[in-house]
Parts: structure tokens; sequence; C-alpha cells
């Protein structure tokens, strides 16, 4: 399986809020030059679309990667030797897939919501 | 084994822990007398904090009940427009900038270390220093008005208004310096914080177990990391613009006034959440106190934390939803707001679920989380509400847009953080607050809000506008104003109630019992009345709430049965533990008492306040001797060489007394620190091509090929500091240490030369930053670059000074460390800067 | 200006003020849910008071006078109407969590599940009908050949 990052890092908590912020700021950027330089945003508005369009897919499938691999991790920790104690290794991986987990959930969420603007709103007015 | 022999080691462990405890009194006490105010501590600077920032609120208060008097009747000339400007734009001002933001650090402050079961926090002079500066700069501020020199454009300070020479007074610089001067204050704060929670928890407090209220400070420091850095970076620009006529805001000259409202809002947007994290912090603490149960749903706080915090850097738009962006834009930002509100609605859900699996036990502080409930719920309602763009362009800049955020700003941290004074009041104080003035307080709050701010959901939609200091008759206003004047005056009676009861003198009322809510985490491990060392022995911890997991855990801890029981050296000692992990790395000792961080702080106070007085040469001489103060502090303070490598802490475990790189507390400061700083550089960035995006002679020059070369120049002589500081740092930790001295002066020389290359290259071009927007970004791109070179190599001649009295050598070598760490930050930006106001013109 | 209709919805917004009715001995008798059935009964008749009162004025939103400004109160009433429901349900979820006076407290499963139900799913059924509608109505107002 490809990893994006080591296991026993913080990346794998802000990994999915990262690529929505990267998502986010590519959209961001890529309207306001769009809209500011294009000759005629109107006749040209579906290469703003093509774009946005494709930067949400590529967005979408980065964190489903990281959420894959939070799975993964989650999953690990649960098949490793069960710990009672709390204060256990394969216990604080557990938490880290799992809040991974989620956290890749709410940025997939957030990056559909930001992404599927352009199919609702068409205009740089 | 008989009696006697019993009796006799049982008195000698007593004889033993008696000796412990004094020489841990002897190393932690407060200094006395007028020397008091040296005191360093996390638990003297934080309650100074908290208080100070309670008399702010105060301040703020008292501002909003004149306007609200002012705003009983119509056409009320009770104050003039001008004051009337003055008080909204300080309450507005001194809320967000010296309560808010303060009191969750004061409390942070306050707390942290006592959470984690660390004895201070990594840096307790610069906690000092920070709040020196605030309360100098909030004194600074908010006297002002009883001159009739207060800010009046707004605590947003837009431009054009505020660039007027004729329509703002001095105010609009007291506002700019004093308040940026109390951002750095918060920026180090955060650093503390976030070096605090990753390096300070107790050995074996893995990530998983550590207590909600660190995981929400954590966020929170990470958020003024990335968001002060904007607002600093727009202030400079504004400032430059009112002091030296640099044309960045003025539309006429090739500015624009909305690059302001971006630099503001990127930060402004941030901030909300910046303040209301810390009161949901303080709910996470609560709310399983008095359910008597561990939170539910732990993992789903942490999501809805860390999401929040990255979710809040993408709305600061719908704050400008009326600007004229184009509406795909307002599109991505609506979608983000609505996105914010799924992690709020997830922890609010974890309270409740957390309360229905407890069983609730009434008091105060439960009472003020409930209304603090309430209300947050019905304000996070109508931002969703506001979040929708199309609404916002008939609710904007209305009573509505007030009513929301007063119920957002009340119910998400009023309330939250009177319902933490009630339950941290015994653990600050060791005595109880009463619980029948809490309850009347609550309810006369209570009412006393909503009948003040409710109908103004109603005055907004009838067309009020906000920051008007009177309106005529018959708009359908003059009631509903009536009314909410009347509620504003409740609710400031239920505050004043809190406050007398907070404030009046408990001489003759008893201890607390220990623990008094009989909480499971560990700043409830505290005696009553409290010991100056915080914690009489550091704990393994094991579990998310260890004193309800092991009802002895409180023995153990004060029998000294785990680490680091004595101070057999006197000195104030806490151990550092690794991020994820929590094992131990370091037995790290922190400073005592001074007056050098009261000392810095009064000179760079003095700085600030001599320049927003354009009294230039004062300004400087009060900066010379803030930076002298600062090197003493750090040259007598910090980077202490140990009398011995290792120091035994208990249970046979010998930890190093100092580390460098990545392992010492130091190294994750400065990269902290310059993460932030970083934040300030993008932003310049952005203001650049924010200017190319939307106006055409942008950039009106084209770099000439003189000017080239010095770009040039100076980019290859950043470079080859860099490289040398590495040098540098790499031939001292092998032993060669002349070779390391000398790669310390050449990278100083170095410097120096890049600075004259790039402060050359804008020259020969001719640029005149007042003439248009375009030469005033330039330059300041250019004196941004070189002020951070010159900073660069006053701390390698730091380090030089520092090897030559042998208190940097090869073994310890923390400062040429932290300065290599330094200078790769500084280098990007001596690279990218140049090479962008360089190339880009011909490009473009 | 009809003070005591006011009052009334004020109160109703609030099922927080039990506590205060109750001390004031109003309503000492009843069950909790007999004072929700109460206020389900005062309730239309006071908001609608409430509402008369907020809408009219010159200058006033909820007075629409175009195509534009109708649309957006069209918007503001569906959000107020969802904000009210919302609102009112959480509190009352609140106040059950706080009061239940049964034994056993309920499984662990019953509180994630909560948090499932009302922080993960409800809110995004919700946020993302109310996007859509929000989104839509601003495509159509800024639309290069609509009426903005």
């Amino acid at each position: 399986m490809v990893r994006l990052y080591y296991r026993d890092s913080l990346w794998s908590l802000v990994a999915g809020p990262t690529i929505w912020a990267v998502h986010f700021l590519f959209c961001y950027i890529t309207a306001a030059i769009f809209c500011a330089k294009s000759a005629d945003p109107v006749a040209d508005f579906y290469v703003l679309k093509i774009a946005i369009g494709a930067a949400t897919l590529i967005a979408l499938i980065g964190i489903a990667v990281a959420g894959i691999q939070a799975v993964d991790d989650w999953r690990r920790a649960l098949n490793a030797e069960w710990a009672v104690d709390e204060n256990s290794l394969p216990i604080r991986r557990r938490f880290v897939g799992r809040a991974a987990f989620l956290l890749a959930g709410l940025s997939a969420v957030a990056t559909i919501y930001v992404g599927m603007t352009v199919l609702f709103v068409s205009s740089c007015r | 084994m008989t009696d006697n022999e019993t009796t006799t080691s049982r008195e000698d462990r007593e004889q033993l822990r008696k000796e412990q405890e004094d020489r841990l009194l002897t190393a932690w006490s407060a200094p006395k007398s007028w020397r008091y105010w040296s005191a360093v501590n996390n638990s003297e600077v934080g309650q100074w904090y908290t208080l100070t920032a309670l008399g702010f609120l105060v301040f703020a208060g008292v501002s909003a009940l004149i306007m609200r008097a002012q705003l009983a009747v119509p056409e009320n000339d009770l104050v003039s427009p001008d004051l009337y400007n003055q008080l909204f734009t300080l309450h507005g001002s001194v809320m967000m900038f010296l309560f808010a933001v303060p009191i969750l650090e004061a409390v942070a402050i306050l707390l942290l270390p006592e959470l984690l079961a660390a004895r201070d926090l990594p840096f307790p002079r610069l906690s000092a220093f920070g709040f020196w500066c605030f309360l100098i700069g909030g004194v600074f501020v908010c006297g002002s008005i009883f001159f009739t020199a207060a800010p009046s454009g707004g605590w947003f300070m837009y431009p054009p208004l505020t660039t007027d020479p004729v329509q703002s007074g001095i105010g609009a610089d007291i506002w700019l310096l004093g308040l940026s001067f109390i951002e750095i204050a918060s920026i180090a704060a955060a650093v503390e914080l976030i070096v605090g929670v990753l390096k300070f928890r107790a050995p074996g407090m893995r990530i998983n177990l550590i207590p909600l209220y660190a995981w929400y400070t954590l966020v929170v420091g990470g958020m003024i990391l990335f968001a002060f850095p904007p607002l600093i970076a727009g202030d400079i620009l504004l400032e430059m613009e009112r002091a030296f006529d640099w044309p960045f805001f003025d539309a006429d000259r090739g500015g624009s006034p909305l690059l302001w409202q971006h630099l503001f809002w990127i930060f402004g947007h941030p901030e909300v959440y910046i303040i209301f994290l810390p009161g949901v912090a303080l709910m996470a603490m609560i709310v399983p106190t008095f359910a008597q149960r561990p939170v539910v749903g732990y993992s789903w706080i942490v999501l809805a934390a860390v999401g929040t915090g990255f979710l809040s850097f993408g709305l600061w738009v719908h704050h400008m939803y009326t600007t004229g962006l184009p509406s795909v834009s307002l599109g991505f930002f609506s979608a983000a707001s609505t996105a914010v509100a799924i992690p709020t609605a997830v922890q609010l859900f974890a309270f409740i679920a957390t309360v229905m699996l407890g069983r609730v036990v009434r008091s105060v502080p439960m009472l003020f989380a409930a209304g603090a409930l309430a209300i947050f719920v019905l304000g996070g309602l109508s931002g969703v509400m506001v979040a929708m763009a199309p609404f916002d362009w008939q609710a904007h800049d209305t009573y509505f847009v007030v009513a929301h955020l007063h119920y957002v700003l009340i119910g998400g941290m009023l309330f939250p953080v009177i319902a933490g004074v009630y339950y941290y009041f015994p653990f600050v104080t060791a005595k109880a607050l009463s619980e029948k003035v809490g309850r009347i307080g609550f309810w006369l709050m209570f009412v006393g809000f909503n009948v003040a701010f409710l109908p103004m959901h109603f005055t907004g939609l009838r067309g009020m506008p906000r920051r008007v200091y009177t309106y005529p008759e018959g708009l359908g206003w003059d009631w509903l104003n009536l009314i909410s004047t009347i509620g504003a005056f409740t609710l400031a009676a239920g505050f004043a109630l809190i406050v007398i009861d907070i404030l009046r003198p408990k001489g003759n009322q008893p201890y607390c019992e220990r623990n008094p809510w009989n909480a499971g985490t560990l700043e409830w491990l505290e005696e009553m009345p409290d010991k100056p060392w915080g914690v009489r022995s550091i704990p393994v911890v094991k579990h998310r709430y260890p004193l309800w997991k092991d009802p002895d855990f409180i023995g153990k801890v004060d029998r000294g049965e785990f680490y680091l029981p004595d101070a057999q050296e006197l000195r104030r000692e806490t151990m550092v533990t690794s991020v994820l992990d929590a094992e131990p790395i370091q037995c790290l000792r922190v400073p005592g008492p001074s007056f050098l961080p009261m000392i810095t702080a009064g000179f760079t106070g003095a700085a600030f306040i001599a320049a927003t007085f354009h009294l230039y040469w004062p300004t400087l001489a009060a900066g010379i001797l803030a930076l002298a103060s600062l090197l003493f502090w750090l040259w007598t303070g910090t980077a202490e060489i140990p009398e011995k490598d290792e120091k035994d802490v208990g249970f046979g475990l010998s930890l190093p007394l100092y580390q460098s790189g990545p392992q010492s507390v130091g190294w994750w400061a400065m990269f902290i620190t310059m993460l932030g700083d970083a934040a300030a550089f993008a932003s310049l960035i952005f203001a650049y091509f924010f200017y190319w995006t939307i106006r055409s002679d942008f950039p009106n020059d084209v770099t000439s090929e003189g000017a080239l070369i010095y770009y040039a120049l100076g980019v290859a002589a950043v470079v080859g500091t860099w490289l040398l500081t590495l040098g540098a740092r790499y031939w001292n930790l092998t032993g060669a240490v002349f070779a390391s001295r000398l790669a310390m002066v050449g990278a100083i020389v170095l410097a120096l030369l890049s600075v004259a290359a790039l402060l050359a290259g804008p020259y020969v071009d001719g640029l005149d930053p007042r003439l248009h927007a375009y030469p005033a970004i330039v330059w300041i791109l250019a004196l941004w670059t070189v002020g951070h070179i010159g900073i660069g190599a006053i701390m390698l001649a730091y380090c030089f000074a520092r090897s030559l009295a042998g208190r940097l050598t090869p073994r310890y070598d923390i400062d040429i460390c932290n300065v290599t760490l330094y200078w790769h930050f500084a280098a990007i930006t001596g690279v990218l800067a140049p090479m962008l106001v360089a190339l880009f013109p011909l490009a473009a | 200006m009809p003070q005591k209709e006011l009052f009334v919805a004020a109160c109703v917004g609030n099922p927080n003020n039990a506590d205060k009715f109750r001390e004031a001995g109003l309503g000492k008798t009843e069950t909790f849910w007999q004072r929700c059935i109460g206020w389900a009964r005062i309730g239309p008749a006071g908001l609608a008071a409430l509402m008369l009162v907020a809408c009219d004025g010159p200058q006033s939103s909820l007075d629409p006078a175009g195509y534009d400004a109708r649309r957006l109160a069209d918007l503001f009433w569906v959000m107020f109407v969802g904000a009210l429901v919302i609102w009112v349900g959480v509190m009352a979820l609140a106040f059950y969590a706080a009061r239940r006076r049964d034994s056993d407290p309920p499984p662990e499963g019953a509180a994630n599940l909560l948090i499932l139900g009302g922080g993960v799913i409800f809110s995004i059924a919700v946020l993302t009908a109310l996007l859509v509608y929000g989104l839509l109505l601003m495509g159509q107002l800024r639309a290069y050949s609509g009426a903005g």
C-alpha cells in the first residue's frame, strides 16, 4: 500500500485537513485570477469549472488515501496484542487512526462543499 | 520485624519528606515584598493576567452600557457622535484584543502546567514578558479615551476612513501600534502554550490521554500562530501609509482598500474560533466533572477541535460578501462557512451525550454551561443564516449581525469563562465562590442577555444599521432599542454581582477541601491552600482521569512516590517528554524570578508608544535599550551549562539536564515562532499578488539590469550566509571551534553585504514608495527581508560572543542550533522575496 | 406595541426559563412534558404577534417590495423556521439528558449513536440542503442574464 507518511507521526491527523486547505486555496486563487484576467469570463467559465472539478477530484483521492491509511492504522492497532491499559502503544495508535479517519471524513465533506459551488454558481459577477 | 523498627523507618520517611518539601519550597517560593513583581511562575503570572483581562472586560462593558444608554431613545444626545465612535471602536477592540484572546491565554498559563502535571511552563520569563507587554499596551490603548484621542474607525479599522488624516486622528496610530504590540505578546504566549502541550506532559500521557483542554489549547495556539501574522502584516502596511504616505490602500495611487479587509479578516475570522474554542475547552473540563463520568466521544471532540481549527481559515470572505467579489468566490466561502458548522455540532452533541450517560450534579458552573449552550446554539444557527451569502446581502452591517455575534461570543466565550471562574476559583484561591450569588447572577445575566440581544435580530431585520450614534423616530426601532437597553443593564447587574463576589475579602471563609468537585483530572491534585511547587512529585499518567481511576493517586503524589520529588540543588526543575508518547527525555531547569522581562517589556512598550507620536529618536533609543535588555536576559538566563550531565529523577531513571536540537524546548519554540513569521511573510506576498490580480497598472515598472545584478548578488550572499551558518554549526559540533567561529564571522559579513545589495536593488531602480503601491510593496518586501537578515546577523554575533565566552561549546550547542534553524527560514525569505520583486515584473 | 405578546413570545423561545417560571410559582404541579405542551399551545400565538411586529417598517427587509428582496425574504423564512425547530430540539434533548431520572444510564452505544446521528448525519443533511438552496439562489440572482 502507498503510504503518504510514517505511521507514528502527527501528519496522519492533519493530512486530510491540509489537503482540504490546499484545495480551498487553489479554488480561491484560481477563481480570483480567472475572473480578473480572463478576456471573456462568460464564455470561458467552463474552463474554471473543469479546473475546479479536476482539483476536487484529485483532492478527494488524496483524502481517500489518507482515510484508508488511517483505517489501516486503526485496524492494525485493534489486531495488535490487546491491552486493557489505556496507556499502551496500540491504544494510542488506535486513537490516532480513528481521529485521522474522522478528520479525513470531515475534510472530504468540506472539499465536496467547496467544489460543488461551481455546479450552482456560474458567474464572476 | 519489631514495632520499634517500623516506627523508626516511618519516622525516617517523614523526616525525608519534610526535607524534600523544604527544598522544593526554597526553589519554588514566590519572591517577597516588592520583589514579588519579579515573579515569573505560571501561578503568579496567570493570576495577574486573568485579573488584568477581567479589568479590561469591565472597561469594555462600561463603554457598551454608555452606548446602550445613548441608544435607549431616538434622537438622544447623551454622547457626541465622535465619542460614540470612540466608544464602539474601543468596545470591540478591547473585548477582542484585551479580553477575549488574553483571558484564554491567561487561563491556559494558569491551568496548563497543572493539567499536564508539569511544574511550570517551558519559558516562564516569556510569559511574564507577554503579561507586561499586555498590561502596558492595554492601558495605553484604553487610556486614550480619557483624552478623547481613542481610535474611532471601528474595531476593524477599514481604510480609507482610517487613512484619512482629517477623519482619523492619533487614535488610529494608537490602535495600530498599541495593539500590534499586544499581538506580539499573544504570539509569544501561543508559542509557550504549544511547546507546553507538546513537550511538558507527565510521563506516560500519550496523545490519546491528553486532557481535552490541552488539545484545544494546542489547536488554538496553532491558529494564533497563523492568524495573527496577517494582521501584523496589515498593521505594518497601514501604519506605513499613515506615517509615511506609502499608498498601500489608496485607490488613486495603485493601492486598494480591499487588501486591508482581506488581511484583517484572514485574522478576524479564525479569531472568532480562537475565542470560542477555549470556551468549549472549559466546558470539556466542566461537563465530565459534573456528569461524574469520562467524556463521551473523546476522539470525536479532538476531530472537532482540529477540524474547526483548519476550516476556520476558509471563512474570512464571509465578512466581505457585499464588497463585490465574484459570486463564485463567495460560493467557496459560503461552502466553508457551512462546513464549519459540522464539527461544532459534533462537539455539542458529545457534551449532551456525556450528560446523558452521567448523573448530573447541579452546580453554578453547570448552570452557566447550560446557559452557554442555549445561547451559543442560537448564535450558531443565526451564523449559518448569515453564512448564506444572499441572506447576508440583506443582513450585512445591520443589528442582526450585532445580535448574531453577541450570541456567539457571549454564549461561546463569556458564559463558559464564568462557568470556568466558578469551577476553578477554588483551584486558584482555595476558597469557593458563593453558590447563591452565582445562581442570582446567572439568572440576571441570562435573562438580561436575551432581553438585550434577542430583539436586536428584529431591529436589524427592520433595517437599523450598526454603529449609528442615534436614529430617528418612526422607523420601528424605538421600542426594540429601549428593551435592548433594559436588558443590557440587567446583564451588567448580574455580572457586577459576580465581580463583587470574586473581589470580596474571603479571610474568614474556610479553605475548600481537596478536589472539591471530585474531578478526575490532574489539576485537582493541588493542595488547599496551594503550594508553590505545582505538583509534589511528577506522576506517571496511565489514564485520562487518573484521580478517578486510582483512589490513592493523590496520596502517592503527595508522598513523593513519583518522579522529581526533591530539589537537591534547590533549582526549579520539571520534566520534558516526547511529543507522541510522552517518554521522558530531559530534566529541564526553568528560570526563576527576574525583573528582566518587565524591563524589556517596558522598553519595548516605550518604543511603540514613542512611534505612535512620531518621536522617532526616542523610538530608536528605546528600541536599542529593549534589544540590549533582551540580549542581557538571554545571555544570563538561557542555555545554562549544568554542573553535571545527568540527574537521577527517581525510579533509577537518569535524565540529561541539557538537550539541543529537536530534543530541546528552545528548538521547538524557534520552529513554531518561525512558522508564524513565515505566515506574515506569506501575507506580504499575498498582498503583492492581490495588487496584480485587481490592478491593471501593477507592476508599473520593470526591473532594470543594474538592479537585477544587485538582487542576484543579494540572493547569493544570503545563500552564502546560510551555508556558512550550517558550517558553523557542523564545525562546532565536530570540535573545530576555530573554524566554527571563523564561519560565524564570515556569515555576518556576508549577511551585511546582502543587506546592502538588497537595498541597492530598489534604490537604483529609483522606486519612490510614495508614488504608487507597486514601489511601496517592493520596498516593504525589501525591508522585511533585510530586517530578517539583520536580526539573523545579530544572532550570529551573539553565538560568536557565546563561543568566545565558553558558553557555546561542542557539547553545549543550543544557541547555534537554534540560530541555524532561524537561518533556514531567513534564507527562504531572503531568496524568495528578491526573486519575486526582481523577476515578476519581467514576466508580467 | 403589544408588549404582553412580546413577553410571552420571548418566554416561548426559551425552555430554560422553566426554572424561573417554577420559582415564580408558575406551573408548579406540571410535569416537564405538560409544560412543553403548554408552551406549544401559547407558542404560535406569541410567535405570530412577534412576527407581525418584526415585519413591517419602511426599512424592513421582511417587507419586500422587489423580486430579489422577495426571494431573500423567502430564504430568511425557511431558515428562521428551520433554526427555531433545531434550537427547540437541541434544548429539549439537553433537558432530557440532564434531567433523566431512570436509574440505569443508557448504554455507551446510544451516546455514540447520538453523536453520529445528531452531530454528523443530521447536520450534514440539513447543511447540504441549505447550502444548495443558498448557492442556487445566489447563482440565479447574480446570473449574467438574470434579474440581478
